[in-house]
């Protein structure tokens, strides 16, 4: 072996190197474009601020009361939906929501950490004891959805399953006259 | 003493070798990395363009 053969073989392995980490810095700074329009056609945002609770004071006072919880039409026609995740079921186990409306899901959990996606929605959030996760959501057309819990959560996790009932605008504008929380739980 | 040189003879042809084939570029290694990193690249863009974004905005 000649010290020129040795360097040629360096250079070759050096330069297969180099090249191949440009391609793996390329796929990445594709993946974050990819991100960033994501966030630009508005499939998918971060939370824009950190909301903190008490998961143990949940059930006594504050906004995630039991009297607080499912979905109220507030006065710029938007809508909130306020909903709890414990093993092993959401409270109200079927949220009621009206089509064609801006809604504000808020939620967080009493114990472990839970998920909530809606079917065949970019709709996907985590419930983390301590935090209220907010997510912005809308939905086209009427119909059942179902909402399941997307994070294991111990032993009856598959269990839990939720169910978003999008209902007529109309509908739940006569609905929600009457004041309180709505929810589609026992219909 | 006629064989003493023999292991290293035998060591430097089999350097040798081996620095023959590193010169001669990875290609094999190339082929197999290219195959599975377009995949998964692939797979990821599948599921983007035709899942993901067709489900819509949130808002």
């Amino acid at each position: 072996m000649t010290v020129q053969e040795d360097h040629r073989s360096a250079a070759v392995a050096e330069r297969i190197e180099k090249r191949w980490a440009t391609i793996s810095v390329i796929i990445i700074v594709v993946l974050a474009l990819l991100a960033a329009v994501a966030g630009i056609h508005r499939s998918t945002m971060p939370q824009a601020r950190v909301e903190t609770i008490d998961p143990s004071r949940l059930h006594l006072a504050g906004e995630f009361i039991e009297s607080n919880l499912g979905s109220v039409l507030e006065s710029n026609g938007s809508v909130t939906v306020r909903a709890i995740g414990q093993q092993y079921s959401f409270t109200p186990a079927c949220i009621l929501v009206p089509a064609q409306t801006p809604i504000t899901l808020r939620a967080t959990s009493a114990d472990v950490v839970h998920g909530i996606l809606i079917q065949g929605t970019n709709i996907n959030t985590m419930l983390v004891p301590g935090y209220v996760s907010e997510q912005l959501m809308r939905f086209e057309k009427t119909g059942e959805r179902l909402m399941p819990c997307q994070e294991f959560c111990s032993f009856g996790h598959e269990g839990m399953w939720g169910k978003v009932k999008v209902i007529d605008k109309a509908e739940f504008e006569s609905k929600a006259k009457s004041g309180g929380r709505l929810s589609c739980v026992g219909e | 003493m006629i064989n003493t040189d023999l292991p290293e003879q035998i060591e430097s042809t089999a350097e040798s070798r081996v620095e023959r084939i590193v010169a001669a570029g990875p290609g094999g290694a190339l082929v197999l990395a290219g195959i599975a990193t377009t995949i998964v690249v692939a797979l990821w863009f599948a599921f983007y363009l035709l899942v993901f974004l067709p489900r819509g905005s949130l808002q």
